[in-house]
């Protein structure tokens, strides 16, 4: 029937969608096999990828389960199983002894009602480690990508036009002495006195870092451009009658990726580590955003380490986890990345003895 | 329409040094590297001519010339006609269709990140609008022609030998049927076995489509088996130019001697018995006037020092061009007398010597 159906039709568009459809299938199942292998091939990856998609979906279900609950059942609905800063009033207390003084506390050790136990208000430690999630990952993602786009695009041009004597030698010079200029600087130092200036809350936050951050990127790109630029393959290419642009876009982007992308990925844990730093010293987010560095600070000088350990190492966890996550992802791209350790690895990952495709060529 | 395809006059290629700021400050003039130094050649039409040279001599330097891959400092290149050598931007970039280049090295000069149609298809990319599936049918057709499989068009640059790799940079040059290819050491990284297939399928192509050559290289013996003519260059000047046959079988020139007399020789007798020239080769960096090759000559005189010797051409021996001032007295001597020492010259022959001798 089927067949009829095919033989019947015209050779029209409706024939050439099926058949591009089926390519596309085939191109995504040959693309998945040879994902596999790679991660079979080098596990850390899959460890670090496996970590990021549990983070990432954690982090998309917190944001996105409430409007969809309200939509569908008309009441929000949450994974979190507490209010990130809910607490019961009066809390549930426990009796601390420290020296000659006993006293009651709200702070609850981990146990099945609370995983990560309470903190001093008896929050539940989980809901709000999970809850400070989406923005964490939110500014490591999008305030690395910012810096990474400002300061790349910035050392593309410093890279590519840099011949002396020249209006763009000029350009590019200036922009090298502005990095040098942030770069003299401690990022974090910068980050901080930026923070402080801009005043207390998320955006000038984010603000501080961003400013602090793309120098680094504008260094590695244009030591990466510098590199490519005098590949043979570019004057190859310039012999071919290729403009300055298109060889920009077509063979130095396409090879300073792998570098950019990995340094990225691994910087993504960074980011988090300096944001969570600037609310650690008090002048990063409000203490009612739940966030981590902004937890380990408050639980910090509320002296829970001693008495209650859980709180500051959930939030303290949570970051290292992450961190953890994007650096053995990053470290396995810069594998994958390469189409040489690419087909490598694919093909060591295959227990065969067929030799190689090396020797094709030679007719 | 001109005769030649390309006509070089006083070719100048200088690359300026970095001033050091006391050097500015002083106002010294700009030192240079003279790298290419006032060269007039021609390459005909379908023609091969090989450019022979030590490394450093400037042969690639006057190649990249010649496909404008540097702007000449002064002197013209003349291309079906056209003086090509200053042109710039959107005029240059379309020239370039009818001159390509085969680099030296057949790793560098392919991207790592691209597949075979997309670096093959390249020079189409640049030069005509076309398709993906376009360019990949013409790519697909132009690589059997360089012997490699029509399927492996999605291949990676690093699955490919040595000498595939080579075919697919040849492959990249053949693909828009351009009028003169440059090849730049087509040859030097291959083994023996792989170089004679190249050189085969160069001769091919060439009697396929018709290109001109400009092969510039080390290898003595692919020139004699590519080229028709051949160019020998010292120091940014060329010492001499001519037949193929001619030049290598009876040069003239006191430095293409020496340069033959240095190709090592399968046979265990000649060892060590060789025509030697002693000293260094000097600077590039504002060269004395007079012969460039004065002070290494075991033949020079005072003139040599002081008059720049012209290309000129000998009465008897057409089309063989040698810039020497005493070639009428050295010409003759065969490489093969020429061992160790100078030899002692007769005072000052009378007449200018006849042909060498034909047995040779």
């Amino acid at each position: 029937m089927a067949g009829d159906a095919r033989a019947t039709q015209p050779a029209g568009w409706l024939s050439r969608k099926r058949k591009w459809l089926t390519s596309q299938l085939t191109h995504l199942r040959s693309g998945l096999r040879g994902f596999l292998r790679i991660m079979r091939a080098n596990p850390l990856t899959l460890v670090g990828f496996v970590m990021v998609v549990l983070i990432v979906s954690v982090a998309v279900l917190v944001v996105l389960l409430p409007p969809i609950g309200q939509a569908l059942v008309g009441h929000p609905v949450s994974i979190l199983p507490y209010g990130p800063n809910y607490y019961p009033s009066p809390c549930p207390t426990r009796i601390v002894t420290t020296g000659n003084y006993s006293y009651p506390t709200c702070t609850l050790p981990p146990s099945t009602e609370h995983l990560l136990g309470t903190d001093n208000l008896g929050r539940d430690m989980l809901s709000r480690v999970m809850a400070a999630l989406p923005l964490d990952l939110a500014i490591g993602f999008v305030v690395t990508a910012f810096a990474a786009l400002l300061g790349g695009s910035l050392g593309l041009v410093a890279g590519y036009w840099n011949q002396p004597r020249t209006i763009k030698g000029a350009i590019s010079v200036a922009i090298l002495r502005l990095t040098d200029i942030f770069l003299a600087f401690p990022s974090l130092v910068l980050a901080l006195a930026i923070a402080a200036t801009l005043g207390r809350g998320t955006l000038p936050t984010v603000l501080a870092i961003l400013l602090t951050w793309w120098p680094y990127y504008v260094r590695l790109v244009r030591g990466e451009v510098l590199v490519v630029k005098h590949q043979p393959y570019v004057t190859a290419a310039k012999a071919a009658g290729l403009s300055d642009l298109r060889i920009l876009i077509r063979h130095v982007i396409r090879n300073i990726l792998e570098p950019v992308t990995v340094y990225y990925t691994l910087d993504v844990g960074t980011v988090l580590v300096t944001f969570s730093t600037i609310s650690f010293i008090g002048i990063g987010v409000p203490l009612d955003v739940p966030e981590w560095g902004n937890m380990v600070e408050y639980y910090q000088t509320q002296n829970l380490m001693g008495i209650a350990p859980w709180t500051i190492l959930a939030a303290g966890g949570a970051i290292f986890v992450t961190v953890l996550a994007f650096s053995l992802l990053g470290d396995g791209l810069r594998d994958v990345l390469d189409p040489r350790s690419r087909r490598a690895l694919a093909q060591a990952a295959v227990p065969t003895t067929v030799a190689a495709p090396a020797a094709l060529g030679e007719a | 329409m001109t005769e030649f395809l390309v006509e070089a006059t006083g070719v100048t290629k200088h690359f300026p040094l970095t001033q050091s700021l006391t050097e500015t400050l002083s106002r010294q003039e700009r030192r240079s590297i003279h790298a290419v130094d006032g060269v007039s050649l021609t390459i005909g039409r379908g023609e091969s001519l090989g450019l022979i040279g030590e490394s450093g001599s400037g042969k690639t330097t006057l190649g990249w010339l010649i496909a404008r891959l540097f702007e000449p400092t002064s002197g013209t290149i003349l291309f079906e006609g056209r003086d090509i050598s200053h042109l710039t931007g959107r005029e240059l970039r379309s020239w370039r269709r009818k001159v390509q280049v085969v680099f030296q090295d057949p790793v560098g000069s392919l991207d790592p990140r691209m597949r075979v149609w997309q670096i093959v298809g390249e020079p189409i990319l640049a030069q005509e609008k076309a398709t993906k599936s376009e360019i990949r049918a013409r790519v697909g057709e132009i690589l059997p022609s360089v012997g490699l499989p029509t399927g492996s068009l999605d291949l990676y640059p690093h699955e490919f030998s040595g000498g595939g790799r080579q075919r697919l940079a040849l492959a990249r040059a053949l693909i828009l049927r351009p009028k003169l290819i440059v090849l730049d050491e087509p040859t030097s990284a291959l083994d023996v076995a792989v170089q004679a297939q190249v050189l085969n399928r160069l001769v091919a192509l060439q009697e396929e489509f018709g290109f001109s050559y400009l092969l510039i290289t080390h290898n003595v013996a692919a020139v004699r088996y590519v080229a028709d003519r051949v160019a020998v260059m010292y120091l940014g000047k060329l010492a001499e130019v001519g037949p193929v046959r001619q030049v290598l079988e009876h040069p003239l020139h006191p430095y293409t001697k020496a340069l033959l007399a240095a190709l090592p020789v399968p046979e265990v007798r000649r060892r060590g018995a060789r025509y030697r020239v002693s000293g260094e080769v000097p600077t590039l960096i504002s060269p004395p006037p007079g012969c460039r090759f004065a002070g290494r000559c075991p033949f020079v005189i005072d003139r040599c020092r002081t008059e720049e010797p012209l290309l000129r051409v000998l009465a008897n021996l057409p089309d063989q061009w040698v810039a020497c001032h005493r070639v009428e007295e050295i010409g003759v001597i065969p490489p093969d007398e020429l061992i160790g020492e100078a030899p002692v010259l007769p005072d000052r022959p009378s007449t200018m010597p006849a042909t060498p001798s034909p047995e040779r």
